[in-house]
């Protein structure tokens, strides 16, 4: 199992990454070299104080939120993050929020009739709906190789494939329901009563609570300068991805309905 | 006009396609929720969903993100971790191919700047301290790269663009940091790097979400191989079955192992297991759930005397609804009297000819009694017609259904008025009589006892036949006939599911019509609802021919637990039982065993339930309280005070509320928290001319549900239908009095006065509106803004600030 951040290799020296060797360097000559240059040349004791106050701030600063690689990353995201706050952009109300805003949280567009769907940066793509199997002939050593020859092999640049599982809470009646229906029966004796009670006792420590699983498969089609050009991708990959279906006994269904996409996104979101 | 016309039908036409191609801009505002909240670490949707995020296998200096030895099952694990009532666990994972010639010029790139660094740093330290230190980290990476480059250049392989994310949705903080410690535990187990994207919780979210986004942090390079692994196209958990009948525990998990009987093509079972395995026990356990929950009848047959298996207590549990049948000749055992004919008021008898009918397989019963003593054929043809004389003598006529349907027990002829009979045809030097006196001798001596009328009845829901006390002389034929009578019902339609459980099956096993009954059974049982149970203590008590029967009419199979060594070979053959069944089962001590259905095998815990225990097991006495005094149950225990109001609401009980149908009536009422309409159960006469003590339904049901609300709180209340505020509610020395108004019920003036009297009286009053009211009431000339709040989420939002404020 690798995996590698190909692309944000970094020359090194002493072992630490040469952008924040570079970032380090600069943020001294600015914050520091410069107001220390000020305090050494200033006359005036309350510019020298005062110079004094920012070189030793920027020292602090450094030690506490720069001094290593990944305290540089994190330090940036917290100040970018603290932006977005002061600009009231971490707090979304959807029906006042402007729609351009919007999509820059959730990046969708349009949805299209025969469910095409539309994101922004004119990318398409098309929703599945996933089945997949709990048990598999082989077990999953023979089982992976199927997915990466039929699913992960067939998807080509600029397509994307993702898939997400989630798990939603149901009320569907389950056993824990039946044992309380059967409880609730005016028909049952004291003594069928306590013991459906100590059943029902017994079962809520141990029962799973009932969730149903989504499995949605998103295959990304690429940017397209229009929906035709984007249903022809489609054309093309779809027999591709049914063969992969039918091979690895994965059911998948795409998802056409413009109001079962939405549906779909809306169950993904909350 | 038509100038006019044509212009209004293209503005029209115009609208239209606007608010069309408006709808299509708007799918964002359709799928967003109505508010998102990003803090540092996690998300708050819609003020009730609580989301944070996990990235999962990022390399770093230190770590390689993913293991080498990643196992193939690591995606099953984290889909299995088990989702509670706090938290639930989604696996997101992207991967986006990289053509192959951007692929190799990424690793020529890496390859150099490994270089670089590599001799950089041995350069440094050359400097440094005199020693270039050469570290090894490079050249394992610059190992990777090539293997990288190896597979791809040969197109063995492609690189991919990846990104696998957690997300991890909880309702509360708390059980949001119950899932990330879960899912934490699974990664750590793994030694897979994971980081919680402090900050960038919402693009991480997005990004996990099917839409093409990526967050930078999150994205890796991975091969086909490794993409396959992660993908989460594979669901380790079996769905347990959504209802049914619990056996036991999953040894696996301890959830509980359910099979449903409907989904059966017959609901026979064998079970196999030895003294002291639990097998009795886990019967015990089947015909206490399969009464109460299926409600079934249930025959239980055992040849072996109550020992330490309280079997019969758990008859004596049901009381009137069960009968313990201990045949015999000691004191207090019961008897069958086999010239009787029973007639069970469970099966439906339509007319004198099916009574006909019920009386001819009577007579056959009897021979087949006797048949037990060897008889031939002519003494059987014998037996029917010196059974139809003393029928006659004692005014039993077969065709005149009225001389026999309704008859006591004690007006029908024993065995010895039968040997009367045959007495005087002996005289006449009839052989059969002869040959049937001499084998009935007993009758007047060990056999006695049965000669006695019948003193049970079959009607009952739980039958439990303790045959241990008959003669070992007489238990063959006792047991021909007490199967007999089971079978009976395979010629009339029973009113109810039967299950016959026969214990200790291997002696009916060495005698022909025993085993037949057990054949019939097997093979028609489905046919009148009947089912069967069989246990024994070894798969080679079960002949050849038997077992071909159970293997191929026999659904459920269950082989207890404790196995001698000796037996697993018998097991293993006759359950087709492979290697790791056969582990799972040498592991099973008593009260565990392997349940098989449909050809899947499991191990199972057949634990009991406190109640079962004291009553199979231990010492029951009474039934205890089990908090369903008011015959349903409520979803919290503090919701009791309210139960003595003249409403109950459906949001109020767990399971289904139409238990409240019997003598209630249910009417919709608005939500006084959140949206849409719940039910309240109102006994009908409390209700006239659409009020309830003067209040309309939707006042009265809203107050209720905020009464609910604040018992649910810990707050005291006191709930006033007629004077005073509708609510006063006390926590923590604080009281608030919470007054329900309606458009029109006061005028301006009124609500003032009121305002002010209550607030004189507890000092802080809030008057609860219907939206489409507020305006009026919360006007400052009213009651004002701060005393005013909408039924709905606003409600909710102040409750809570309240509680907030009052709590300790």
């Amino acid at each position: 199992m690798e995996s590698l951040l190909l692309r944000q290799v970094n020359e090194e020296i002493w072992g630490y990454p040469w952008y924040w060797i570079r970032n380090s360097a600069m943020y001294g000559i600015v914050a520091v070299f410069v107001p220390l240059l000020a305090l050494i040349m200033a006359n005036s004791l309350m510019v020298k104080g005062l110079c004094f106050l920012v070189v030793t701030g920027a020292i602090m600063t450094y030690m506490f939120y720069l001094s290593s690689p990944e305290k540089q990353s994190s330090t940036t995201k917290r100040l970018q993050y603290m932006v977005k706050a002061h600009k009231g952009k971490t707090i979304i109300p959807k029906y006042t929020t402007d729609v351009a805003f919007l999509k820059e949280v959730v990046p969708l567009e349009k949805v299209y009739p025969k469910g095409i769907v539309q994101f922004t940066w004119n990318r398409y793509g098309v929703l599945f709906r996933l089945y997949v199997p709990s048990e598999t002939e082989g077990g999953l050593e023979s089982f992976i190789p199927l997915v990466v020859s039929n699913f992960v092999n067939r998807i080509v640049e600029p397509q994307t494939l993702k898939v997400f599982a989630m798990n939603k809470y149901i009320q569907a009646p389950n056993v824990v329901n039946e044992v309380l229906g059967a409880m609730n029966d005016s028909s049952k004796t004291p003594e069928q009563v306590a013991h459906l009670d100590s059943v029902y006792r017994q079962l809520i420590e141990t029962v799973a609570v009932p969730t149903q699983k989504h499995i949605y498969m998103l295959i990304g089609l690429g940017v397209f300068d229009s929906v035709e050009k984007a249903e022809l991708a489609l054309r093309n990959l779809l027999p591709s991805l049914n063969d992969g279906f039918a091979l690895t006994r994965v059911t998948g269904i795409r998802v056409i309905d413009p109001n079962e996409i939405a549906l779909a996104y809306r169950r993904c979101l909350k | 006009m038509n100038i006019l016309s044509r212009l209004r039908k293209d503005k029209e036409q115009a609208d239209i396609a606007l608010f069309k191609e408006r709808m299509q801009d708007e799918a964002v505002r359709k799928v967003t929720p109505a508010l998102i909240e990003e803090y540092e670490d996690y998300l708050l949707i819609d003020k009730e969903m609580f989301v944070t995020c996990v990235v999962v296998g990022i390399p770093t200096k230190h770590h390689n993100g993913f293991p080498r030895n990643l196992p193939p099952n690591f995606t099953s694990q984290v889909m299995a971790i088990e989702n509670t009532d706090e938290f639930l666990i989604d696996i997101s994972y992207q991967c986006t191919p990289i053509s192959p010639s951007e692929a190799m010029t990424l690793l020529d790139k890496s390859m150099y700047v490994n270089r670089v660094s590599m001799a950089q740093v041995e350069k440094e330290t050359q400097k440094e301290t005199g020693v270039s230190i050469h570290s090894k980290r490079y050249d394992f990476q610059a190992q990777d790269f090539t293997y990288l480059f190896g597979e791809i250049y040969k197109n063995e392989q492609k690189l991919f663009d990846s990104q696998y994310i957690i997300v991890i949705r909880a309702k509360s903080r708390d059980g949001l940091r119950a899932g990330i410690s879960s899912v934490f535990g699974v990664l750590e187990s793994n030694v897979v790097n994971r980081e919680i994207p402090y900050h960038r919780i919402l693009d991480t979210f997005i990004a996990a979400l099917p839409f093409p986004n990526v967050v930078d942090f999150a994205e890796m390079q991975q091969l086909s191989d490794s993409c396959g692994a992660l993908l989460p196209l594979h669901d380790p958990l079996t769905q347990p079955a959504e209802t049914g009948l619990i056996y036991g525990l999953r040894k696996a998990d301890s959830t509980p192992y359910i099979i449903d009987w409907s989904t059966l093509a017959a609901a026979h079972h064998i079970v196999i297991g030895g003294t002291g395995s639990g097998k009795t026990v886990e019967l015990m356990k089947l015909l206490m759930s399969g009464h109460d929950m299926l409600g079934h009848r249930f025959i239980y047959i055992t040849p072996k005397p109550d020992s330490r298996t309280n079997f019969l207590s758990v008859a004596n549990y049901y009381g009137d609804h069960a009968q313990v049948i201990q045949i015999g000749a000691a004191a207090g055992f019961q008897n069958i009297n086999p010239l009787q004919v029973m007639v069970d008021s469970n099966q439906t008898l339509l007319n004198d000819s099916d009574y006909i009918s019920l009386f001819n397989n009577h007579l056959e019963l009897l021979t087949a009694f006797f048949s037990v003593m060897d008889t031939s054929m002519n003494m059987d043809d014998y037996i029917i017609q010196s059974l139809i004389e003393l029928y006659r003598r004692y005014g039993i006529i077969r065709k005149d259904v009225d001389t026999w349907k309704n008859r006591e027990g004690k007006e029908y002829p024993v065995l010895v008025d039968l040997r009367s009979i045959w007495k005087e045809d002996a005289e006449k030097k009839n052989p059969s009589a002869i040959a049937m006196l001499n084998r009935t001798s007993r009758l007047e001596t060990s056999w006695e006892y049965i000669n006695r009328p019948t003193d049970i009845k079959m009607d009952k829901d739980i039958i439990v036949m303790d045959l241990s006390g008959v003669p070992g002389s007489l238990q063959n034929a006792m047991n021909v006939f007490v199967t007999g009578l089971m079978s009976l019902r395979f010629n009339t339609d029973l009113t109810k599911k039967t299950c016959v459980i026969i214990d200790e099956g291997r002696v009916f096993l060495q005698n022909k019509p025993l085993t037949e009954f057990i054949m019939k059974t097997y093979t028609q049982g489905r046919s009148y609802d009947m089912s069967a149970i069989f246990t024994t203590q070894q798969a080679s008590d079960i002949n050849k021919d038997m077992q071909e029967l159970f293997k191929n009419n026999s659904f459920v199979n269950i082989i207890m637990g404790n196995v001698q060594p000796n037996s697993y070979k018998g097991l293993e053959d006759f359950f087709s039982l492979n290697e790791d069944d056969m582990k799972s089962l040498k592991t099973c001590g008593v009260g565990e065993g392997l349940v098989q259905v449909r050809g899947k095998t499991t191990a199972v815990k057949f634990a009991l339930t406190d109640l079962e225990k004291d009553v199979i097991l231990g010492d029951w006495k009474t039934v205890k309280k089990t908090g369903l005094e008011f015959g349903f149950k409520l979803v919290d225990d503090r919701l009791k005070p309210l139960l003595s109001e003249d409403g109950i609401m459906s949001d109020w009980i767990e399971g289904d509320s139409k238990v409240l149908g019997i003598d209630h009536t249910p009417y919709y009422v608005q939500r006084a928290f959140g949206r849409g309409t719940t039910q309240i159960w109102i006994q009908p006469h409390k209700v006239q001319d659409g009020k309830i003590m003067q209040q309309s339904i939707d006042h009265y049901g809203t107050v209720l549900q905020i009464g609910a609300y604040l018992l649910q709180k810990g707050f005291k209340i006191d709930i006033n239908h007629f004077d005073d505020a509708d609510i006063v509610a006390e926590l923590n020395e604080h009281t608030i009095a919470i007054e329900y108004e309606r458009p029109g019920s006061h005028t301006k003036s009124e609500l003032i006065d009121k305002k002010q009297r209550l607030q004189t009286t507890y000092g802080q009053v809030v008057f609860v509106v219907p939206n489409t009211y507020y305006s009026v009431v919360a006007d400052q000339t009213c009651v004002g803004s701060e005393n005013t709040v909408a039924r709905g989420t606003t409600l909710e939002e102040y409750m809570a600030q309240i509680w907030q404020e009052f709590k300790p």
